[in-house]
């Protein structure tokens, strides 16, 4: 199969993933979703890799299956088990309120980002309409989720689209950089999630809108 | 090698004290940041118009990264040797205490010095992460809320300017080659570079270090950490962590300083420098007013950075006093912290009020002259002039007002501890800036004299 048409079918599944990880209200399910979304990730590292004969891009695929498909998943499984949480506190937006906003923010974003995006000579230009999508979902799961977990989760889902839209735009970037960047993603996400349980363990809640001792 | 020297030496520093006792520490913790404040000041005194390139251009020493470094040691120096009188930390935590307050001040140093456009968002992003657990260092429920609120809206930011950066980057590939990564490099060639493209990438970065600077729509972290940290770590994140941020914002706005750019770093500082000030009033406790005031602060340095020709130049200058003043304010009002609720030792009334009225903008003090030539250069635009007048002269008042109130309404009397001496020596300093503001002004024209 031509390596460049698989690369486009691989970044739109992300799309569907990435709904996923923000509707499934199981949290161990979605941490899954999560899991799946990063290994085809990994698997566009990779064929980026094959396609432009840079051999970091190898180094960063291996970095990612080890920190994001496993390592993440295991620590979001951990505080899972850690806080007692199985399933997310209710959201704010009922369910077919959030899948339309969520449609909204996909196709919004696939009709204006070539004309924002000034990049058309990229060799992956599909990758960038699809991590500009990862990224703003993240951040609309980011505002419209209560649980903690869940918004550390929405994190980590930007982060894989700004993940993809570094590689697939800056695949020439040092090595050096590359890890710097990574090493930073994974130790704010341990950070968070070491915080989130602190959280239930000391104001009892993950409900982050009822964290409001302070205000103004 | 003596910009890396300067950022290494707290990091040793950090390193060794997880191995020595409750008192070495302390020691050691101020050695190291004794170290790198001499180094920077080498740094700062030997610097040139033309920067200093060292490990094959990763890392640069010009006039803003040395003026940011010098106040950075300075700053972190006067916290650690403020810290151990100011509170008793059980072992466990008084050795985290330590070694992240060296850490930090490593990870802060190291934006100063970087040149690769990549490595000051992964500084810039390690500088939350080693600062969070100083916030948190309490444990109770209100300082976990606050570091929360931290680390998810610095880090939701910062990818933001990640974003930002990447999409230079590509730019720079495009028309610079592989050299294109450094910040140098990018300022040489900016005239070939594509505008829009330029632009686009710019107001991203913008947005993103702006949530990191307390810029207004992302600022709700500010007063929430201020408020819950201890006051030596509040100390170092309003006087130095936002010049940090406000360094990479300067560094990259300097690539497209004008057209978008500009009229967005007008908006957002006007909205902010207003919301700041007026926030401000009414604010019962101290240490988010001087939080909402770090905001206002923030919003004029951008104010002037988007107007450009002069008021480049004076929003650096008003970016350093803030963060002399700003510091001298939190460590004096921790004297007041420390003193017996009824009654108010006079040396510590002394340096509160006068670190609160010189934050204000009393005119000995730097930030009056830095005040007065950001409004230079907006005073051709009568709206923009007013809203700025309104901002500054409510600042100066609720300030005023409160210093009064906290320093002089109660009997004075009780003992003071001598920690009231640290925040004079930075108001101090900006007296004499005030007076002698020629040798720092000359270093900050040059380099953008260099940029330009």
């Amino acid at each position: 199969m031509d390596l460049a048409f698989l690369f486009r079918f691989l970044s739109s599944i992300m799309v569907i993933t990435s709904v996923a990880i923000i509707e499934i209200r199981d949290l161990r399910r979605s941490s899954y979703a999560y899991m799946v979304q990063s290994a085809i990730l990994s698997a566009d590292f990779s064929l980026i890799a094959m396609m432009t004969g840079e051999w970091h891009m190898y180094l960063w695929t291996m970095s990612s299956l080890i920190t994001k498909v496993l390592l993440v998943p295991r620590a979001m499984i951990w505080a899972i088990e850690r806080t007692g949480e199985r399933s997310e506190i209710r959201p704010v937006l009922p369910l077919t309120a959030s899948f339309g906003l969520e449609g909204a923010i996909i196709i919004s974003l696939f009709l204006i980002s070539p004309s924002v995006f000034p990049l058309a000579e990229s060799r992956f230009p599909s990758s960038i309409p699809i991590s500009l999508v990862l990224f703003m979902i993240g951040i609309f799961g980011m505002l419209s989720r209560r649980c903690a977990l869940k918004q550390v989760l929405c994190l980590c889902h930007m982060e894989n689209g700004v993940h993809l839209f570094l590689a697939s735009l800056a695949y020439r970037s040092p090595i050096t950089v590359e890890i710097g960047i990574l090493t930073d993603a994974i130790a704010a996400i341990v950070i968070l999630l070491y915080m989130a349980i602190r959280l239930k363990h000391v104001a009892g809640t993950l409900d982050t809108f009822k964290l409001s001792l302070l205000r103004w | 090698m003596i910009p890396v020297l300067m950022s290494l030496s707290p990091l040793v520093g950090s390193l060794l004290s997880l191995f020595l006792g409750r008192r070495q520490r302390e020691i050691c913790c101020i050695l190291s940041s004794l170290i790198s404040l001499i180094l920077a000041t080498t740094a700062f005194i030997s610097v040139k118009a033309e920067p200093e390139l060292f490990l094959s251009g990763e890392i640069i020493l010009d006039g803003l990264g040395a003026l940011t470094a010098f106040l950075i040691s300075l700053i972190v120096l006067l916290a650690s040797v403020y810290s151990p009188r100011y509170m008793n930390l059980e072992e466990g935590k008084h050795r985290t205490y330590y070694f992240l307050l060296q850490l930090f001040n490593f990870t802060m140093l190291s934006v100063c010095i970087s040149n690769n456009i990549f490595l000051i968002w992964v500084f810039v992003e390690a500088t939350t992460l080693s600062s969070v657990f100083l916030v948190t260092i309490r444990g109770d429920p209100t300082s976990l809320e606050a570091g929360w609120k931290y680390v998810l809206l610095c880090t939701v930011g910062l990818s933001i300017a990640l974003f930002g950066t990447v999409m230079l980057y590509v730019e720079a590939l495009e028309r610079v080659g592989e050299s294109g990564i450094l910040w140098t490099e990018l300022i040489k060639n900016k005239n070939i570079l594509n505008v829009k493209a330029m632009e686009t990438a710019v107001i991203f970065i913008i947005a993103g270090y702006g949530v990191k600077a307390g810029l207004f729509p992302f600022h709700w972290w500010l007063p929430d950490t201020y408020s819950e940290a201890p006051t030596p770590v509040s100390s170092v994140l309003s006087g130095v962590l936002i010049n940090c941020s406000f360094l990479a914002i300067a560094r990259f706005y300097l690539l497209s300083p004008s057209g978008v750019a500009s009229s967005l770093l007008l908006l957002l500082g006007i909205i902010s420098a207003l919301f700041g000030s007026i926030a401000m009033i009414g604010q019962a406790n101290m240490k988010r007013l001087l939080a909402y005031s770090s905001v206002e602060n923030m919003g004029i340095a951008c104010i002037g950075l988007g107007a450009g020709g002069v008021g480049i130049m004076f929003s650096i200058f008003h970016v350093f006093n803030h963060g002399l003043l700003k510091s001298a304010a939190f460590l004096s009002w921790g004297g007041v912290e420390k003193s017996n609720k009824a009654e108010v030792p006079p040396s510590v009334a002394f340096s509160l009020i006068l670190s609160f009225i010189l934050l204000g903008g009393c005119p000995p003090s730097g930030i009056f002259l830095s005040e007065l030539g950001v409004l230079t250069s907006v005073v051709r635009n009568v709206l923009l002039a007013v809203a700025y007048l309104i901002s500054v002269f409510t600042s100066f008042s609720v300030l005023s007002y409160n210093a009064m109130e906290r320093g002089l309404g109660r009997p004075a009397g009780g003992n003071s501890s001598p920690i009231w001496i640290v925040p004079l020596i930075s108001s101090a300093m900006s007296i004499a800036i005030g007076l002698y503001p020629s040798p720092l002004l000359r270093v900050i024209e040059e380099f953008l004299g260099g940029a330009s």
